[in-house]
């Protein structure tokens, strides 16, 4: 590895350690407990964060089982949780893009993407020279997986024998967590637009589409809201300045 | 000889198949569909604000109908528990920690307060 690449990976390890891989690992405490409570051996547990790699597609996962339902009907509910990937993977991709990259290569870099490391990588990634943007986000992203490998087997041992208030306060860490970074994240009027209405429209849709189709229905309707609100600030940003 | 060792791989086949396959599948897509997307582009900015949308609606989500212990924590504890983090949050001058560390202390009090005898 050149001298030049070493640095951006120990530069993605170090903001991952700074807190946000910390607080991920802390989230995946959770799902090692649920695993646990839907009776899966510790191995399994620790291949849903390995191959998942999304915190809220494995709390709805063992959700789903645990309520005794089909697993075709969790499957269904994991890929409507997982439909934001899509573009969250688009969004980051000119910014993990390079000449001769091998498709093997590209799904290996997709595979790290999730809410914690995109959110990070959307705020660093364009502000690194473009040859420092894979190492740093290889970096972070390990990080963030390693921690929540050992969380997810740490929490599967342990969480059982926590009362109930700090169990549950592990599983409201990622609504937490996630609500917070995104705000912290947020640059424009679109942005918040967004979030608001990801937020608010969801029980909407669930009264107007049902459970099944919350997330969908949502997606679709409050991006494209979202879209217009933000082109209609910048063109009153642009009329005015 | 499968038959045997069936019960023992099922968990493993479940996050497989019902996990891992339909959560990659968006990932994968996304890599197929990447080919010129223009970062400046207003597709690009209608994607960006679509993800965050998912992304805020699969946190409502799980506020709304929570898994497990979670559930047995009525919702305008978990709905406050998100409101003081962000609050703190802004009232810190933007520092991440605080706002958890103040969201999930809120949560946990209001939980014990709920759930003790």
């Amino acid at each position: 590895m050149e001298a030049g690449t070493r640095s951006f990976v120990g530069l993605g390890i170090r903001s991952s350690l700074a807190l946000p891989g910390w607080i991920v690992a802390l989230s995946f405490l959770g799902v090692g407990s649920l695993a646990r409570d839907v009776g899966h051996p510790i191995g399994a547990a620790i291949l849903s964060t390995v191959a998942i790699w999304a915190a809220p597609a494995q709390l709805i996962l063992y959700g789903s089982l645990a309520g005794g339902g089909l697993v075709t009907a969790a499957a269904l509910a994991v890929a409507l949780s997982a439909i934001r990937l899509l573009p969250m993977t688009l969004a980051i991709w000119p910014y993990l893009r390079r000449p001769g990259q091998s498709l093997l290569t590209q799904l290996g870099l997709a595979h790290f993407i999730a809410a914690t490391v995109w959110i990070d990588s959307m705020r660093r990634l364009p502000g690194l020279p473009p040859e420092g943007r894979i190492p740093y986000f290889v970096g972070f992203g390990a990080t963030c997986l390693s921690l929540s490998i050992v969380a997810t087997a740490l929490g599967y041992l342990l969480v059982g024998a926590l009362p109930l208030p700090f169990a549950a306060g592990l599983l409201c860490l990622t609504p937490i967590y996630f609500t917070v970074s995104m705000m912290g994240g947020a640059r424009t009027a679109g942005d918040w637009a967004a979030i608001g209405l990801g937020l608010g429209l969801v029980p909407i849709a669930a009264a107007v589409v049902g459970r099944d189709y919350d997330l969908l229905a949502t997606g679709l309707v409050g991006g494209a809201s979202a879209y217009l609100i933000d082109r209609q600030a910048r063109r009153r940003e642009r009329a005015a300045g | 000889m499968i038959a045997e060792f069936w019960p023992y791989l099922t968990p493993y086949l479940v996050v497989l198949l019902a996990g891992a396959l339909p959560n990659e599948s968006f990932r994968i897509a996304a890599v197929l569909l990447s080919r010129g997307v223009d970062e400046t582009s207003e597709f690009f900015v209608w994607i960006r604000l679509t993800a965050t949308t998912l992304l805020a609606a699969v946190v409502s989500r799980l506020l709304y109908a929570p898994a497990a212990q979670l559930e047995a924590v009525p919702l305008a504890i978990r709905v406050a528990g998100v409101a003081v983090g962000v609050a703190a949050f802004f009232t810190a001058r933007r520092s991440l920690l605080a706002g958890i560390v103040a969201g999930e202390a809120f949560f946990v009090a209001a939980a014990w307060w709920f759930t003790r005898g």
